[in-house]
């Protein structure tokens, strides 16, 4: 490989929604910044399979009270001051709805309903509803047997009541992702895909990052490198912390329907048990406690899903398990130095860990200014760009517009009347913007116009899909990934496969 | 936005949209509009060039893409109207229909009637929950058949299937015949999914293993597959781990079962029998909503395109007859009843007075059978799951069931 | 010598026992009808099979075209013809049924188009 050296002030490592949200910060001023993405693209780790909640709100208290021990009155308990991540949270959720304008990108509030099986659970939610009300926080609100049948009927009448926060959003995390980085992009940033930090040479006034896509010389270098953050900071002999945490399956379901709101149990430890409606028409079921035995290990059990399918059955008895598109494992890390919240630190100058603690969605955009701001106390530089376009393009689904809009783009591009996707209705002209916008990988092209995201998991379109990159990108559809680096489609064109080998299975 | 007023609207231009089309136009229909979302008519047939169609209907061994060439010319001399590259989006309960195609955008068409001919799409992996990473390399056979056999390209050099449906095996031989190595084919069952005829002159030809009871229970792999856990499984169909062994391969196909693909006629309000995942139907194919036909594997999924075509003959003809105001209607409707030994049967319902063709599928493989259809039996040296019998019944042979409002139809094994 | 045929007239596929004397069938066990000794006779004397395939073509928008063997080619000679197949691209036009390659392998069996390609 040739060792290409590419200098700039500040090195991001990790393009998980972190990463990506504070490239796009630092985009907004004169600095000279660059993201190190290990995947084919950004958001792939961690973040596509978090569960798209953006929590804040009674979740912390509800969280809480999973670790109440009684050594003081439940309420003063709860009532304890946040947690920087919890502080996080409550910003980082409101400014993800300034930002779906500003980039493009959706985000739906379908708010949270905890339901109470019996009176003890009863008990429990009517003292959070009593916290919540001294902290100030509004869209609570308790609920009987009657309240929730008006509110979802489709859930178990077995019930008897519930707690609802109207304040709970959703979105889809690696879309986000892909949005904060693109944006960055615009706006004079670079992100290096399929590019993997392999060590970090500590210099006296900069460091030296050898990857597998070339040197980088960096004044400043900020680990965001979520799962591998630990690894990371062992480079430049500064880990004193482990990444840990739970393997969580999760499973995805057709949303016929069945609800529109977050339903979640109440807290009990180890029973994360949620049902999420995405923004895209399915469910996700969330989700399974495994310890995390390995980080690349992404797998799912026959068991993890009948345990899920067992608890969905709890929460919407009437919905069929043939609805089910994927099952796919997910994780709660945390970091071993201070497990409840997030670690942001300067173990040496120039560089910066945040090691974020689960949940690490909603924090992300508060999370980058406070990095910004940790920087800037190091001595960067931090003057603000005039022309910063906080505005990201992104072509519109062409079949959520109206039927004027629709005819009008398609008559001045017929390829917008093409479609490629048909679960997801997706037009062929829409993969050619993804490409001509930077998607090169089939999952991004998946992310960015949902294309294969829908029942027969691309089963119809990823042919057709692959022949447009190809066409866009010019080159040959044995070039296209499904996610970067190794993860190849296609082998060989047919007639040229060479001889085979003897047969070497017995079974 | 532009509107289509038309007699006769068809959902898909496969072979059961295909023979409707030609059907209804024979029988007089004249403004008839064939939506089809794929770039040419014909469906699955062009990625099927394997022989075996037409041996029913036409009496000869064809080929998918010569058994499609048939239709399409009979289309283009019948001067049908054929709309591609065109997705339909919507079906409301009053028949009217919204599509969007790069000609005419998004337009609407307003059919007196209707025949659903959108087919069938494979189950994917998780439909049957096969845990492991997600790496590339996972394919459905039917999107590796459209790769290797229309696109030109190779989804991979080793290659396990899982899945011993019909088309799970005649990939198996394709992949070979191109040079690739298929290691397994991996079937829970104790038999084979599909037919004989597939098991001996697709693996049995060219040696390829088949392993019989038993399962895939792991796939690993983390860009791309490097390999798939087998394990037998024993009767109840519990994987037995002692057996377990890993099979390095970089492809993994899967030929676990098709789905009728409904998502238009839910959305339309038409009731589906929740077994084979189609719509209830009547003889003549109608739906529970009037003027809307069912056809194809739509309705229920065959193991021949011949009965496919038979199927869009019918739904075709029948929209045309009930355009005409032919199609009668008997004040009792008869229920048909699936019985001992029946997984599936069509039609549901009976509500006219001519002679009915029933299909149906047996829950398990049984000699010397006699079906029995209310009062009538036939005898068959041999029933099986992996084939979907006909056989027709006339008006007097149901009188009996007219009073009750019931058919029952059951399958037992013949007592000499 | 015994060898086990599979017969593939009717779904029963019974599994009949073949008794060989060189290519001459001896006798036949397991079969449940008289179509069984004839398709295991078959089997014996003439194991052939129609060869279904593609062939590369010089048209962008159908890089395939799909190919049938007018008869059944001898079941030891489908990997040859495969791979004299790879090694003849195929120009347009081309009609249905028309011969693409003549006498594959002087086998005396043509190779035709399975559609029209214009």
């Amino acid at each position: 490989m040739s060792e290409m050296l590419i200098e700039t002030q500040v090195a991001v490592i990790g393009g998980g929604i972190t990463g990506a949200a504070l490239i796009r910060e630092l985009s907004k001023y004169k600095v000279d910044a660059c993201l190190l993405e290990k995947e084919g693209g950004c958001g792939f780790g961690v973040t596509k399979v978090c569960q798209g909640l953006l929590h804040g709100g009674i979740s912390h208290l509800t969280s809480r009270t999973v670790k109440y021990h009684q050594d003081m009155p439940f309420k003063e308990y709860l009532l304890q001051p946040f947690l920087l991540k919890e502080n996080l949270q409550n910003l980082g959720r409101e400014e993800y709805f300034s930002l779906a304008h500003t980039l493009n990108e959706e985000i739906e509030r379908p708010g949270r309903l905890v339901l109470a099986e019996d009176k003890e659970d009863m008990e429990m939610i009517a003292l959070i509803k009593d916290a919540s009300e001294d902290l100030g926080m509004r869209g609570i609100s308790l609920l009987d047997r009657k309240g929730i049948e008006e509110m979802e009927p489709r859930v178990n009448p077995g019930f008897i009541g519930g707690l609802f926060d109207a304040n709970e959003a959703v979105v889809l995390p690696t879309a986000w992702a892909i949005a904060f980085a693109e944006n960055a992009e615009q706006n004079g940033a670079h992100i290096y895909k399929d590019t993997e930090v392999l060590d970090i040479d500590e210099k006296k006034d900069h460091y030296l990052i050898r990857t597998t896509n070339g040197m980088f010389k960096a004044e400043y270098v900020v680990n965001a490198a979520g799962l591998y953050a630990d690894d990371v900071a062992k480079m430049v002999d500064a880990a004193d912390f482990e990444i840990t945490g739970w393997k969580a399956q999760q499973l995805v379901i057709e949303n016929q329907d069945y609800t529109s709101r977050v339903l979640c149990g109440t807290p009990k430890p180890q029973r994360g048990r949620l049902v999420i409606p995405t923004t895209h028409n399915s469910l996700i079921v969330a989700h399974t406690f495994h310890p995390m035995t390995h980080k690349a290990d992404r797998s799912t059990t026959k068991e993890g899903v009948t345990e899920l399918l067992t608890w969905l059955h709890e929460f919407l008895p009437s919905i069929s398990d043939k609805h089910l598109i994927s099952a796919f494992s997910g994780f709660l890390t945390f970091n071993t130095k201070n497990p409840n919240d997030h670690l942001l630190e300067s173990p040496k100058r120039g560089f910066i860990t945040a090691a974020v603690s689960a949940p690490g969605l909603g924090p992300a955009p508060a999370l980058a200014r406070e990095i910004v701001r940790m920087l800037a106390d190091q001595g960067l530089e931090c003057t603000t760009r005039s022309d910063f376009n906080p505005y990201r393009y992104k072509a519109p689904r062409i079949i959520d517009l109206p039927a004027w809009e629709k005819n009008e783009k398609i008559e001045a591009e017929p390829k917008y009347g093409h479609m490629v996707c048909r679960c997801e209705s997706v037009s062929e002209q829409e993969i050619r913007d993804a490409v001509r916008w930077g998607a090169r990988t089939l999952d991004e092209i998946k992310y960015k116009t949902l294309a294969g995201f829908g029942r027969c998991q691309g089963g119809f379109c990823t042919s057709r899909v692959i022949k447009i990159m190809a066409e866009e990108l010019k080159v040959s559809p044995l070039e296209i990934t499904k996610n970067g680096r190794g993860s190849y489609i296609l082998t060989s064109e047919t007639k040229s496969v060479p001889e085979k080998g003897p047969k070497e299975v017995s079974l | 936005m532009i509107t289509h007023d038309v007699d006769l609207a068809i959902i898909g231009a496969g072979p059961a949209g295909m023979a409707a089309a030609i059907s209804a136009k024979e029988k007089g229909l004249e403004n008839i509009l064939l939506l089809e979302r794929a770039e040419y008519p014909g469906g699955l047939l062009h990625q099927c060039i394997h022989n075996g169609f037409g041996l029913h209907y036409f009496k000869e061994d064809l080929t998918g893409p010569e058994y499609a060439e048939r239709f399409t010319t009979q289309l283009n001399e019948m001067d049908l109207r054929l709309s591609l590259n065109t997705l339909v989006t919507h079906l409301n309960p009053d028949r009217s229909i919204v599509a969007i195609n790069p000609e005419w955008g998004e337009f609407e068409v307003l059919p007196k009637s209707v025949v659903l001919a959108m087919g069938c799409r494979e189950k994917s992996r998780f439909a049957v929950g096969i845990p492991g990473s997600r790496p590339a390399g996972i394919f459905t056979a039917g999107l590796a058949q459209k790769l290797v056999n229309v696109d030109g390209y190779m989804p991979g050099e080793e290659f396990v299937i899982l899945g011993s449906g019909d088309i799970g095996m005649i990939m198996a031989r394709r992949l070979h015949l191109e040079g690739a190595n298929v290691k397994a084919v991996v079937e829970i069952m104790p038999r084979v999914g599909g037919l004989v005829r597939n098991e001996v002159q697709c693996l049995h030809d060219f040696d390829i293993p088949l392993l019989l009871e038993h399962t895939i229970t792991e796939i690993f792999g983390n860009h791309r597959v490097e390999g798939v856990r087998i394990a037998g499984v024993d009767k109840d169909g519990k994987v037995m781990k002692e057996t377990e062994k890993d099979v390095p391969c970089d492809c993994l196909l899967l030929s676990v079962g098709l789905i009728p693909e409904n998502e238009l006629s839910i959305e339309a309000g038409i009731e589906l029998d929740e077994r084979i995942g189609g719509p209830i139907v009547d003889e003549y194919l109608q739906t529970n909503i009037d003027g809307i036909f069912a056809a194809g594997n739509v309705l229920q999924v065959w193991d021949l395109v011949d009965n496919v075509t038979l199927d869009g003959v019918k739904a075709g003809t029948n929209a045309a007859r009930f355009a005409a105001g032919e199609l009668k209607k008997q004040p009792n409707e008869i229920e048909v009843i699936p019985g001992e030994n029946i997984r599936t049967i069509t039609p549901h319902k009976i509500v006219g007075s001519e002679d009915v063709e029933f299909a149906l599928r047996v829950q398990n493989p049984i000699q010397n059978a006699e079906l029995r259809i209310g009062e009538k039996t036939k005898k068959f040296r041999v029933l099986s799951p992996t084939e979907v019998v006909t056989v027709t019944i006339k008006p007097s042979e149901m009188e009996a069931c007219r009073e009750s409002g019931k058919i029952e139809v059951s399958c037992h094994e013949r007592k000499e | 010598m015994n060898k086990e045929i599979i017969c593939i007239v009717c779904p029963l596929g019974c599994r009949m026992d073949v008794e060989l004397d060189g290519t001459e069938v001896m006798a036949v066990q397991g079969h449940q009808c008289k179509k069984g000794p004839k398709h295991a006779e078959k089997e014996v004397s003439f194991p052939g099979r129609i060869l279904t395939t593609t062939i590369k073509t010089d048209v962008p928008e159908m890089p395939l075209l799909p190919i049938r063997s007018n008869q059944e080619i001898p079941k030891d000679q489908l990997m040859a013809c495969m791979k004299e197949i790879a090694g003849h691209p195929v120009k347009r036009p081309v009609k249905l049924g028309e011969p693409i390659i003549q006498n594959i392998l002087g086998l005396g069996v043509d190779m035709v188009a399975c559609r029209t390609m214009q």
